[in-house]
């Protein structure tokens, strides 16, 4: 195995859930072993028992198990291993965290602890990333002071605009203005929010575009200054803010755009110096883009990239934490046929989308050729209302995109899931991916809240050509 | 015994194709399988459609209250305390993923020694995480009966470091 013997030999995994599975796969296939760090919740787990050592670290509440600095590390010492997998969510992008670990000689897989506290801090990075030339929203760079300094930014950026927590992220602390009446009690909010979630109540403003794409754009960047590109990501197709499909190449934008704006990817990551996988979100609005911020850490929706370059990224960011240089040149990257992903959820469309959690009793997840589910259940499984409700996510691979869509409607129909209590949002995602506005690549981020808002009866269809009777309902 | 012993019960018989009357033939054979054991069931599954009937009783810890212990590949040289107590016995239990010490300092007497009578609240171990001393207090009176975890050792958070007999002082 190609420098096998520079990587760590064991890797203790600081997260639950599916990506938790993700990583301890890599991890066995590299010949590194895992050790899975759980709370009490979780002590059955896929993961638990996938792992070559696993220990319970607390209780189910995250804040004294997942989100541990302390137990994380000392749990780490205790089993010797040598590096953390942060995954996603919970301490991934903690920069505290990432120098707890270096300062107990544990290798944190992810950014260096000043990037992520630069990255993390929203003002600070759209400062960098405008130097580096990348467009920014109409909006303030610094924090707003106070509501006449925010009434005066917004009289120059307008109507519609978003306000945002400086520390925000993961769809929390965003707030939509659409006047200037509305602006003071928005304001409020939001800070109090961002000192709830993030011990910070710093606060900017951002226009809003209505009916815009959100695109990604994938990098990988190594200690030695190599950057690459891994394509973009279209995740337009999102429920509070929240992504539900996933897909790449980003269709029905032009060949130059997508460049552009994976070049501008490129060109920020190299600016703060990057290191590790990354990912770049820009909000496109017909032929203009604006860099709206960085996530350090895997996301959610990696494999659909994995799908289309055949690079394993959890490997790569593996290897770069390792110190090793990439192994590839950008012209070694092709882009092969487009993937989709869909979030399957534990919740349920006829009131709301409420989380529906409970025991899985069946488990019969699609298969076949180019479907791939990353999942950590099973039957048996209990999906805890303790965290997030992603059950499983089932990604589909074709050389184009009506196939891939097609393929992927085949696999959600083939998906069971029951339990007592359990709910999905499956029957959803199958009318979504099925509608005209998708399938002609005409949806934005709005396009879910537009087709919700179209119909009375949630649970009903949503169009009448597509009835269908959901199973469960 | 009866079916308010079982913790979880789920009956499958609403979805379509499930006969009325398989799911009464399933029940019975669920009832007569339950009879047969004297230990409290912990999950019952009946499926009606295909006929399958599950049944599933917790492990036979001697403490049927507790949940069953995961099963884990062992902390790395830790002795997991392979000595269950009996089933009069209370354990404490660590708060926190850590080293175990028994003594306050190296070559000092232990906390605690088995025999001896502890008060609820009284400092019966130290758990060091990063570098921190953090005190371990009984959360209730009673006989030291065994101290399951050797000095110096790894725990886990809910690892049983201290046996007590339920006889002792409250």
């Amino acid at each position: 195995m190609t420098g096998a013997d520079l990587l760590f030999s064991k890797i203790l995994i600081a997260n639950r859930g599916e990506i938790a599975v993700r990583i301890a796969r890599t991890c066995r296939e590299l010949g590194i072993r895992t050790v899975a760090a759980y709370s009490t919740e979780d002590r059955d787990s896929a993961v638990v028992r996938m792992a070559d050592e696993a220990i319970q670290i607390g209780p189910a509440a995250a804040a004294r198990s997942y989100m541990s600095m302390a137990a994380l590390i000392e749990a780490a010492r205790l089993t010797r291993c040598e590096a953390i997998h942060p995954g996603y969510g919970f301490l991934s992008e903690d920069p505290d965290f990432a120098e707890a670990c270096a300062a107990n000689d544990v290798a944190f897989i992810g950014p260096t602890p000043e990037i992520l506290a630069q990255l993390g801090d929203k003002p600070t990075a759209r400062a960098v990333m405008a130097a580096a030339g990348l467009p920014l929203l109409p909006g303030s760079i610094d924090p707003v002071q106070d509501i006449g300094d925010a009434h005066q930014i917004a009289e120059v950026t307008g109507y519609p605009l978003m306000i945002k927590a400086a520390s925000g992220g993961g769809g929390r602390g965003i707030r939509l203005v659409n006047s200037a009446a509305e602006l003071a009690a928005a304001m409020h909010a939001t800070r109090r929010d961002g000192q709830a979630w993030f011990h910070d109540g710093r606060v900017y403003l951002e226009r809003h575009l209505t009916g815009a794409r959100h695109v990604e754009v994938q990098i990988l960047r190594d200690a030695h200054g190599t950057t690459l590109e891994l394509g973009e990501r279209d995740c337009s197709l999102q429920r509070r803010y929240q992504k539900l499909v996933e897909e790449t190449p980003a269709p029905g934008l032009s060949v130059e755009l997508l460049s552009q704006i994976r070049a501008a990817a490129v060109r920020g990551a190299e600016a703060i110096g990057y290191t590790g996988a990354g990912t770049f979100e820009f909000l496109v609005d017909s032929s203009q883009f604006y860099f709206m911020e960085v996530n350090g850490r895997i996301q959610v929706e990696h494999p659909v990239t994995e799908a289309v370059t055949g690079i394993d990224l959890v490997r790569e960011q593996i290897r770069i934490a390792a110190g090793l240089p990439l192994q590839y040149r950008q012209p070694d990257i092709q882009r092969r046929g487009a993937a989709i992903e869909c979030r399957v959820n534990a919740e349920d469309p006829a009131s709301e989308f409420a989380p529906a959690p409970g025991l899985i009793s069946e488990f019969v997840p699609p298969s076949g050729p180019f479907v791939r589910v990353d999942t950590y259940s099973f039957p048996g499984a209990r999906i805890s209302p303790a965290y997030d409700s992603l059950i499983a996510k089932v990604i589909t691979w074709a050389t184009d995109r009506p196939t891939a869509i097609s393929r992927m409607d085949a696999a959600l129909a083939e998906f069971r899931i029951n339990g007592p209590g359990i709910r999905t949002n499956i029957q959803f995602l199958r009318e979504i991916i099925r509608h005209p506005l998708f399938l002609d690549a005409r949806h934005n981020t709005n396009t879910i809240q537009h087709l919700q808002s179209q119909i009375s009866r949630p649970h009903t269809t949503i169009t009448a050509s597509l009835a269908q009777p959901p199973t469960s309902a | 015994m009866d079916g308010t012993d079982i913790e979880q019960l789920e009956l499958d018989a609403t979805r379509p194709g499930t006969g009325g009357s398989l799911i009464t033939v399933a029940c019975e054979s669920m009832w007569r399988l339950i009879s047969a054991s004297d230990r409290p069931l912990r999950r019952a599954v009946i499926r009606a459609g295909g006929v399958s009937v599950e049944l599933e009783w917790p492990e036979a810890t001697g403490q049927p209250a507790q949940p069953a212990p995961p099963q884990v590949a062992p902390l790395n040289g830790a002795a997991r305390a392979e000595a269950r107590p009996g089933p009069h016995a209370h354990q404490v239990c660590s708060a926190m993923v850590g080293v175990f010490y028994r003594c306050p300092e190296p070559g000092a007497e232990p906390f605690v020694r088995e025999g001896d009578l502890v008060r609820a609240g009284q400092q019966v171990a130290i758990i060091e995480a990063m570098k921190l001393m953090t005190p371990v207090h009984a959360d209730r009176g009673g006989r030291v009966e065994e101290i399951l975890v050797a000095d110096g050792q790894p725990v886990e958070f809910g690892t049983a470091l201290i046996a007590l007999a339920e006889d002792g002082p409250r």
